[in-house]
């Protein structure tokens, strides 16, 4: 019989696929005959587990890699957002073939329908110049988050400069990957509006926003940063949301999330992310981030990281007969 | 109308379920990639039987028993890596059934525990869970071998599951 320890670092192997065929044989049979084998290899595989679900990237706030040159499309199969592409495909009957294997396909493709959904300040234009609230915003309709300021440009346009990150719960040791700020929106009218339609549909959301990096002293050293954009949808109060953020993510009715790389001076780029509209949901919450690209506790300036013109869209989907095909 | 009220009833219903799925089946086939190809198997499975299923039963339920299928047709072809044995598969799902008190605790302290790994571990399995990098490539960019990156992500899920372990001791006293 092989010591406790050596069971642990058996387990560790096979969970990253390195054990032999004799020591696979050598772990079944343990897992067969002895109830603690079978105990740590449960253990064990149950945190391999959940370090492969994708929301608990972003509960610690990190950004997986999307990649600049390609915005506007979604991560293929063999990347972890896949199982939501399978159900979103389902529901919108769209951009199925993408799973690689022509599982499902939209057969036919009548008019979709788009409408603008008014955010509080999603130009920054009425917003004072000057910080915005450094917590977790708890009511509708303002910018809030970490460290960031509403400038105005020389032809007098105003915009939102991300200025560092920072954790945004204030957690000692916690992470400080990125500068969020959020804003808290209300689906309520819209869902009445919505209900009150005659018309019947998918709807999704659309959240928008444009970014733009600048040279600047105090980033320009940043191996890998990123400008960000996430909205989850909630039932819920808009003050329970930060209470429990970010772990209240597990509880999102739907999420979509989109990254871009910027280099300094580039030009500027509108990068969306989706979801479904959830029928339930009652609360949006968005949030345009820039991202250091490493996690690390200590806040790092972003000076030259700026996004103006966030906007969220309800798109109508009508019904679309959907089929599946045999592969 | 109802084939569409059925997919979205089959979303909302599969999106609950992925990821008990998906953690499931990787206790079976730790590689990842393997897993999420079950998984898309078996939702393709879930699809074309969804008909049958019967709404009073859990759907989480009646799913795995798809994935549980599917997890079997693969390692019956997969021949490409060392795979534990049918028997041991068994006692692992009869396990599992039957217990789920570490995967919920596992669910509840793991963002926490997260919180508390040193900068390099943390990113370590940034990049190699939720980026979906090579070994290889971790090793590369962090100037160590492969084999040294392998150890210390072998390492650090000991950690986080040490850390785990401790919350529930502490909630416990």
């Amino acid at each position: 019989m092989r010591p406790s320890q050596d069971w642990n670092a058996l387990i560790q192997k096979h969970l990253d696929g390195q054990t032999t065929e004799e020591e696979a044989q050598a772990l079944s049979t343990g897992i067969e005959d002895d109830a603690e084998v079978r105990s740590q290899y449960l253990k064990a595989a149950q945190i391999h587990g959940a370090l492969a679900d994708e929301t608990l990237a972003l509960d610690v706030e990190s950004e997986p890699e999307v990649k600049a040159a390609a915005p506007e499309q979604q991560k293929v199969l063999g990347q972890f957002a896949w199982p939501r592409q399978i159900a979103a495909g389902l529901v919108a009957g769209i951009f199925v073939g993408l799973l690689g294997v022509g599982m499902i396909w939209a057969i036919d493709s009548p008019k979709v329908e788009a409408q603008v959904f008014d955010i509080a300040h999603g130009d920054f234009e009425t917003m004072a110049e000057g910080p915005t609230p450094t917590q977790f915003p708890v009511r509708f309709g303002e910018w809030a988050g970490n460290p960031a300021e509403v400038v105005k440009e020389a032809d007098g346009n105003k915009i939102l400069r991300f200025v560092r990150t920072a954790n945004v719960k204030g957690t000692p040791d916690g992470i400080a990957s990125n500068c969020s700020v959020f804003q808290l929106v209300d689906l309520t009218a819209l869902r009445q509006q919505l209900e009150a339609g005659q018309t019947q549909g998918n709807y999704s959301l659309k959240l928008s926003a444009r970014f733009r990096r600048d040279a600047s002293l105090s980033d320009n050293e940043l191996s890998n940063p990123k400008a960000t954009l996430r909205i989850f949808l909630f039932q819920g109060e808009p003050e329970s949301i930060g209470e429990t953020w970010p772990q209240v993510v597990r509880q999102a009715e739907a999420l979509g999330k989109k990254s871009i790389e910027l280099k300094p001076g580039s030009a500027a780029a509108t990068i969306s992310a989706s979801c479904i509209l959830e029928s339930d949901a009652t609360v949006a919450l968005i949030a345009v981030a820039a991202t250091s690209g490493y996690n690390s506790k200590t806040p790092v300036p972003l000076g030259g990281f700026f996004v103006d013109d966030v906007q969220l869209t309800v798109i109508k989907q009508p019904n679309l007969p959907v089929e599946v095909v045999s592969r | 109308m109802d084939h569409q009220n059925n997919h979205e009833r089959f979303t909302r219903l599969l999106l609950e379920a992925e990821p008990v799925m998906l953690r499931s089946v990787l206790v079976a086939v730790p590689n990842r990639t393997d897993a999420r190809d079950i998984l898309q198997e078996t939702a393709v499975a879930l699809w074309r039987q969804f008909d049958s299923y019967d709404p009073q039963r859990p759907f989480v339920n009646w799913a795995m028993g798809f994935a549980r299928i599917e997890t079997r047709r693969f390692l019956a072809r997969a021949q490409r890596r060392a795979q534990l044995s049918e028997k041991a598969m068994a006692v692992l799902e009869r396990e599992m059934a039957g217990e789920s008190g570490f995967a919920v605790e596992v669910e509840r302290h793991l963002a926490t525990c997260m919180q508390k790994l040193g900068e390099k571990q943390h990113a370590l399995i940034q990049g190699y869970y939720h980026e979906n990098r090579s070994v290889e490539w971790l090793a590369e960019q962090g100037g160590r071998s492969v084999e040294a990156v392998y150890k210390a992500i072998q390492r650090t899920r000991i950690d986080l599951q040490t850390c785990v372990q401790r919350q529930i001791r502490k909630e416990i006293i």
